[in-house]
């Protein structure tokens, strides 16, 4: 059975026990596949999991040569009109809050240690804890681009990062300032 | 002829905006190039984001295990780390498959400007200097980094070294010549094994720890090269 999939024209629809997915064709532009939640698979095609709901409405449908989705009368899968289905978003949000649990919860940590004269152990948590709080934003907004929950944290990282220049950059010229102020006294 | 330089700075040291300059030429050239190769936009952009997060932290890191967290500062070769840990953590976060290789091999072709910049500021803020000399060329420090006696210039000569492999490989890159980006690999990591001799860190040292990490890059470098070549001859 081919399916034309949110104007995805030509995908070859399979079924397994966990009900039907989508075989994208090849030449589909990236983003518009990633936009509709296909993933790349080991053998070199971008793959589609559908919710049970477009599953059962394609088994009813038997042996039609080329299905439409979504079908006129039949609600979109959830989150189609997103494109993100429920099980995504439940993924990318988790990895948001690990991501923000990183990136401001370890800070609490970092400091008891600063206050028990950890200075290098600081260095170290805080700075792989950022890291890996940066790195888990990508990954939601590389595998997941529609989440919302990932854009806004990016927007806010993004804000940090140029406020933290700022700041730096504040404090190299105040730095500059103050030795040629008390230059030979 | 005696160069002079005087390290008491207007406002910004030139060493901090050096090594900003490095990252906005080596992330512009990266994101250039690996467009060029055909990585999506959105992965390319995501590693100009990573790359000076995980250089700076890596070149930091790196002298801080050296020195056993006696001293700070950002070391080259942890900066090198960190680009390549960077490329290699997007080319697995990205959807595509072969990713990962052509990040890696664009992190390649541009760390040697990248290096060629920074040393630019070493050059005028009197860090990273060479041994004492007193021959043609050599630099006089004067002011908050003043030294006793002239140097030679090693961070000149580093910048030139490092741009000319960076336009070599660039060339080669860009002609799609057969393992341009291991030949860059391995003439970074000779040059920088031999211009270490040079500095005034080294005197007394037979082989630095940044000597024993450039020709474990060296090994696998030329390791890398062979296989490569062994991939062409088979195929």
């Amino acid at each position: 059975m081919i399916v034309n999939y949110f104007g995805i024209m030509g995908c070859e629809c399979r079924f397994d026990a966990q009900g039907a997915f989508l075989a994208a064709p090849n030449g589909v532009p990236v983003p518009q596949l990633q936009q509709f939640g296909f993933y790349y698979a080991q053998d070199g095609i971008w793959y589609k999991r559908l919710s049970p709901q477009e599953s059962a409405y394609l088994q009813s449908l038997g042996n039609q040569p080329v299905v439409v989705l979504p079908a006129p009368g039949v609600g979109a899968a959830p989150g189609a009109e997103t494109g993100e289905t429920p099980e995504e978003k439940k993924t990318a949000d988790k990895l948001c809050v690990l991501s923000l649990i990183l990136m401001y919860g370890v800070t609490a940590v970092s400091y008891a240690m600063a206050n028990a004269g950890i200075t290098n152990a600081l260095y170290s948590v805080s700075g792989l804890a950022g890291i890996a709080a940066f790195i888990l934003m990508i990954v939601v907004r590389v595998k997941y681009p529609k989440n919302k929950f990932g854009k806004v944290l990016m927007i806010i990282y993004l804000i940090q990062l140029a406020l933290g220049i700022l700041a730096f950059l504040a404090l190299m010229i105040m730095c500059q300032s103050c030795i040629h102020d008390c230059r030979g006294m | 002829m005696h160069i002079h330089i005087n390290t008491d700075f207007s406002l910004f040291p030139p060493y901090g905006l050096m090594i900003g300059l490095s990252f906005l030429a080596g992330a512009v050239g990266m994101y250039l190039l690996n467009i060029r190769r055909g990585i999506q936009k959105n992965v390319a952009r995501y590693l100009l984001l990573l790359l000076p997060l995980m250089s700076i932290f890596c070149g930091m890191g790196l002298t801080l295990i050296t020195s056993g967290g006696q001293s700070s500062g950002l070391s080259s070769v942890g900066g090198l780390i960190g680009v390549y840990a960077a490329a290699v953590t997007m080319g697995l976060i990205s959807p595509v498959k072969g990713d990962l290789r052509k990040m890696a091999e664009t992190s390649t072709v541009m760390l040697p400007l990248m290096y060629s910049v920074s040393k630019i500021g070493c050059f005028l803020a009197g860090c990273c200097h060479g041994f004492p000399y007193d021959g043609i060329l050599a630099v006089e420090y004067t002011g908050q980094n003043a030294l006793d006696s002239a140097v030679f210039p090693v961070q000149a000569a580093e910048t030139l070294t490092f741009l000319v492999i960076f336009l070599l490989g660039l060339r080669l890159y860009l002609k799609q010549k057969r393992c341009a980006v291991q030949i860059v690999f391995i003439l970074s990591a000779m040059a920088k094994f031999a211009l270490d001799f040079l500095r005034a860190s080294h005197i007394g040292v037979m082989i630095s720890v940044t000597q024993g990490l450039c020709l474990a890059l060296a090994v696998i470098g030329i390791v890398w090269l062979m296989q490569s070549k062994n991939v062409i001859h088979n195929s």
